[in-house]
């Protein structure tokens, strides 16, 4: 009896302490990839670290046939010289001697920061390792181009007039006489503002919008596209896969991934969805279902490390989420909603019109823009404490100069990016929630029946 | 000058809105336990009012940011 206890009590610790490693394990990991993510983040500042090339070799490569890499690594790195490599440009690198950057800009955290929260053609999951992603841009000038991200060889060479900026395609300026058909061997500054080559500095052109501010379009298959790709696609075979067991065993009890998603579904159409729009809420509830989970998904994995995809914090994603909305219950709004936001009733003429500004905007403008906004400065300011605290790495490390430093701040910042990491866990399931709580309160506004129409 | 006025601005807004949710919990999570059976009417209620003062203090902070742009 006593030894049957006490092997209880053995396998009881056993278990905890499996419970406890799994923690470890986890803190450990986060620890190891914070520190090597910073220490990656400084690769291009720190002279000593050994800068390797050989992931190169998955990649197509036609302009880097010759290029040597023993002798490279054993000629070292001054700033951004690569190496006496033979490129297509047939040039070699001196002139990059040049941008070694000042020390204000190898302490500009910021703008590191920023370049992992935009939008960019590549997914960079660590040194030199880069999954491309396709281009697809267009210039009014010379018309569409269409190639792979890996063309620009991580930023080093400019390829058909446009060059990458940390993964984000930019044009150069035309009419400046840069080389268009070749490959030139290209180094953008710091703020992805003006391109080198040699010693000719061009500046750099942002992708326009519909506006057409700048000469060319951008409508590449970006990070943030293919996570919205990733995310339609792994919803449509997990719904499929849910509707299905529902048609093939009818009545029975949920089993496997319908277990999952029938608690959430039944919850929010039952204390949501059901109760804000009343009788008619089964013509809307797929739509407000397909906004949860699709923002759900953007969500999560946009916490999956490595990756970094920042769908929900990118505003083109969220004015596009956003305006859909506005479609579905603009046009279905009834008379009734219509009428009491252009002509109140029961108001006395100059009123009715002022009503009509306020109600307008408010309705047609103020409330897609407060979603839009609400979801990506959420998201986006996730993101921003999250490598921020990253950065404590490289600031403790005295931006890669005392690898003790570097150390403790990996400790440090492992633990608060564990936080935060758990933290938005919750916000990518709050903010799903309340964007879709409040697109069901904006159509419960535009489809409601009048109640009291003998008070007016 | 402008970034940090940008800044404090909206800080300021940030309080503001943070008294507005603090006051919508504190009196949501009053009325829950004042009527229990109210509580998922209550909760997705006060769900959307914090939405709503939150959203001000977004505008405010998109604002700071232009400011400080």
């Amino acid at each position: 009896m006593i030894f049957k206890n006490a092997v209880t009590k053995v396998l009881k610790m056993l278990k905890n302490i499996t419970k406890y490693l799994a923690f470890l394990l986890l803190f450990a990991l986060l620890f190891i990839a914070g520190s090597v993510v910073a220490q990656d983040h400084n690769h291009k500042h720190d002279k000593q670290e050994q800068h390797n090339h050989d992931d190169h070799n998955g990649h197509d490569h036609d302009a880097h046939k010759a290029h040597d890499h023993a002798k490279h690594d054993a000629k070292g790195h001054e700033g951004h010289n690569h190496g006496g490599g033979a490129h297509a440009s047939g040039g070699g690198h001196g002139a990059h001697g040049g941008h070694v950057q000042t020390e204000e800009e190898k302490k500009d955290y910021a703008t590191t920061v920023m370049n992992h929260i935009n939008d960019a053609n590549e997914i960079h999951i660590l040194g030199n390792f880069t999954i491309p992603l396709p281009c697809i841009l267009y210039a009014k000038d010379k018309g569409l181009d269409v190639f792979m991200s890996s063309k620009f060889h991580h930023g080093h060479n400019s390829y058909k007039g446009y060059v990458s900026y940390h993964g984000n395609v930019k044009r150069v300026k035309p009419g400046m006489g840069f080389p268009q058909d070749k490959a030139v061997d290209v180094h953008v500054d710091h703020f992805g503002k003006f391109v080198t080559v040699g010693t000719k500095k061009y500046p750099l052109e942002e992708a326009s919008a519909l506006t057409g501010m700048s000469s060319w379009f951008d409508f590449s298959i970006s990070k943030a596209v293919t996570a919205m790709l990733l995310a339609s696609f792994l919803l449509f075979f997990i719904f499929r896969k849910v509707a299905r067991s529902y048609q093939s065993a009818p009545g029975t009890a949920p089993k496997g991934i319908q277990a999952v998603f029938e608690p959430i579904i039944v919850y929010l159409t039952d204390n949501v969805i059901k109760p804000i729009i009343g009788p008619k809420y089964i013509k809307y509830s797929p739509f407000l279902l397909t906004l949860f989970f699709f923002i759900l998904t953007l969500n999560l994995l946009g916490l999956i490390p490595g990756f970094g995809f920042n769908a929900t914090g990118n505003l083109a994603v969220t004015l596009a989420l956003a305006v859909i909305t506005l479609l579905v219950y603009v046009f279905n709004g009834n008379k009734h909603y219509w009428e009491h936001m252009l002509w109140m009733p029961g108001l006395p003429f100059p009123m009715k019109i002022l009503m009509a500004l306020i109600e307008g905007a408010s309705n047609l403008i103020l409330k897609p823009a407060t979603l839009m906004l609400r979801l990506f400065a959420n998201i986006t300011g996730g993101h921003i404490v999250i490598l921020s605290l990253v950065g404590l790495v490289w600031a403790f490390g005295n931006f890669g100069e005392s690898l003790a430093g570097g150390l403790l701040g990996g400790f440090v910042s492992t633990i608060f990016v564990l936080f935060m990491n758990v933290l938005e866990l919750l916000v990518g399931f709050l903010q799903a929630f309340i964007f879709m709580t409040l697109a069901t309160v904006y159509i419960a506004q535009a489809v409601e029946e009048p109640h009291h129409e003998a008070q007016h | 000058m402008g970034a940090g006025l940008g800044a404090i601005g909206a800080g300021l807004a940030a309080l503001a809105a943070g008294i507005g949710v603090g006051l919508i919990g504190s009196k949501a999570v009053e009325s829950m336990a004042r009527q229990p059976e109210m509580a998922g009417t209550l909760f997705t209620n006060s769900l959307v009012l914090a939405a709503l003062v939150e959203g001000a203090a977004i505008f405010a902070i998109v604002v700071g940011l232009l400011a400080a742009g």
